[in-house]
C-alpha cells in the first residue's frame, strides 16, 4: 500500500477545518446517491472527489439511469443537428454569390467617388476652349533642334584648324535661340 | 460474430437500419439510438467522467458525430454499439485531457485506447455494456488495493454497496462524523491512485 504525504492516516486526529469539509462531502454524496443534481457552483476540490466518487459508483454497478425525457431530447438534437447539415450542405454556392454581392455593394459609393474625382481631376487639367495650347504654335527655326551643317558648310582641308571659330559660330546661333524663348517668355517677342 | 438465431436477426435489423440511413433518412436510427442512449450512459460515459451533466453532453456528442459521419460507418457484423462506443470513449478521453484536474486520468484512459478493440468478441450490445462494467470494476478493484484497508472499507459501504451514512458509521464503530472524515480521506486517496494506474 503507498503511503500518501498528504493525506492523512485512518486514525489521525482530524481538524476543524476537515472535518466541516468532509461533512460537507459527506452531502453531496447523499445528494449524488439519491440522484439529485449537485450544485452547478462547487470548489474545485470538491467538484474533482465528487466525480470521483460518481466515477466509483457509476463503475461499480448499474446505478445510474437516464431518464427518458433527457435520452429523447439528445436523441432528437442529434437527428435534428445532422438534418440541418445534410441542409446547409446544399446551397453553399448561394452563400457564396450573397457575399459576393455584399462586398460589391460595400464597395459601390468607393468607386463612384473614385470616377468624380478622376473626372473633376480631368475637367481641372484640361485647357479652356477657344484657345490653342502652347505647344501647338510653330516653333522658329531658329528655337528648334538641327544640325550645325546648314550654318558651318563644308570644311575645307586649308580651313580644318579652325574648330574654335567654328564653335563660336555654333554657339552664337544657338545663343540667339535660346534669347528669344527667354525674351518671350517673359513677355518680350521677337 | 452472432452467436445464435435470435442475435444474428438483430444485427440483421441493425444492418438495414444503417443502410436505409446511409441512403439519407437519418431519422431511421431513432431506434438504436433510443436502444443504446442508457447503457452507453451508464456502462460506458459516466463510469470514465463521473460527472452527469458532461456525461450527458458525451452522449449528445456521440450521437451528433454518429448521426453527422453515419456514411463513413462500415458494417463488419458486429452491433452498432460497438462503433458508438469507440466514439464516446474518445470523447471522454478529449475531455480529459482538456480539463486540468482530469489530466491523470487521461493518461489512464490513453493507455486504455489501444485495447478498445477487446471487447469487439462479442456482437451483442448489452455483452459490451456488461463488458465495460467489467472494465471498470477491475479498475476500481485494482485501485482500491493500493489505499489503507479502513479507506477501502469506507468506499466500499459507502459507495459500492450504497449504505446509509449512519449504516456504514455502525459497522466502522465510529461517529457519523468521524464516518465523513474517512469517506473524504478515502475519496481523495482513492483519487490520487487512479489516475497513476
Amino acid at each position: 500500500m503507498a503511503h500518501d504525504d498528504d493525506i492523512p492516516t485512518p486514525d489521525a486526529p482530524e481538524t476543524p477545518a476537515e472535518t466541516a469539509k468532509a461533512k460537507a462531502f459527506g452531502e453531496l454524496v447523499e445528494g449524488m446517491v439519491s440522484d439529485q443534481t449537485p450544485p452547478p457552483a462547487l470548489a474545485f476540490e470538491d467538484r474533482a472527489l465528487l466525480e470521483t466518487a460518481t466515477m466509483i459508483r457509476a463503475g461499480s454497478h448499474d446505478a445510474f439511469d437516464l431518464p427518458a425525457d433527457r435520452r429523447n431530447a439528445i436523441i432528437d438534437a442529434a437527428l435534428e443537428s445532422g438534418a440541418g447539415i445534410e441542409r446547409d450542405a446544399a446551397p453553399q454556392s448561394s452563400v457564396a454569390d450573397e457575399l459576393a454581392q455584399r462586398r460589391l455593394r460595400r464597395m459601390a459609393p468607393w468607386a463612384a467617388t473614385a470616377v468624380a474625382a478622376a473626372a473633376a481631376v480631368f475637367l481641372w487639367l484640361r485647357p479652356p476652349g477657344g484657345q490653342a495650347p502652347v505647344n501647338e504654335r510653330p516653333v522658329p527655326v531658329a528655337q528648334q533642334s538641327r544640325p550645325a551643317d546648314a550654318l558651318v558648310g563644308r570644311i575645307d582641308r586649308a580651313h580644318a584648324g579652325d574648330a574654335s571659330a567654328r564653335i563660336d559660330q555654333m554657339f552664337a546661333d544657338r545663343s540667339a535661340g535660346y534669347r528669344a524663348v527667354r525674351f518671350r517668355r517673359q513677355g518680350g517677342d521677337q | 460474430m452472432a452467436s445464435d438465431p435470435a442475435e444474428a436477426e438483430a444485427l440483421d435489423c441493425e444492418r438495414q437500419i444503417i443502410v436505409e440511413a446511409q441512403r439519407g433518412n437519418l431519422n431511421a436510427l431513432r431506434p438504436l439510438l433510443e436502444k443504446y442512449a442508457t447503457p452507453l450512459y451508464s456502462s460506458v460515459i459516466l463510469p470514465r467522467v463521473g460527472d452527469a451533466v458532461a456525461a450527458e453532453d458525451i452522449l449528445r456528442d456521440t450521437f451528433y458525430t454518429a448521426v453527422t459521419k453515419i456514411n463513413q460507418f462500415k458494417w463488419q457484423g458486429r452491433s452498432f454499439f460497438a462503433w458508438l462506443r469507440q466514439i464516446a470513449v474518445n470523447k471522454a478521453y478529449d475531455l480529459h485531457r482538456k480539463s486540468k484536474r482530469q489530466r491523470k486520468l487521461a493518461d489512464s484512459l490513453r493507455r486504455e485506447l489501444p485495447s478498445e478493440s477487446a471487447p469487439e468478441s462479442s456482437a451483442d450490445a448489452m455483452l459490451i455494456a456488461a463488458q465495460e462494467r467489467a472494465i471498470s470494476r477491475e479498475r476500481i478493484d485494482g485501485t482500491l488495493v493500493e489505499i489503507s484497508e479502513r479507506y477501502r472499507t469506507a468506499i466500499q459501504l459507502r459507495l459500492i454497496d450504497e449504505l446509509p451514512r449512519e449504516q456504514c458509521a455502525a459497522k466502522l464503530e465510529v461517529s457519523i462524523g468521524t464516518f465523513d472524515v474517512l469517506l473524504y480521506r478515502a475519496v481523495r486517496a482513492f483519487r490520487k491512485h487512479y489516475g497513476s494506474r
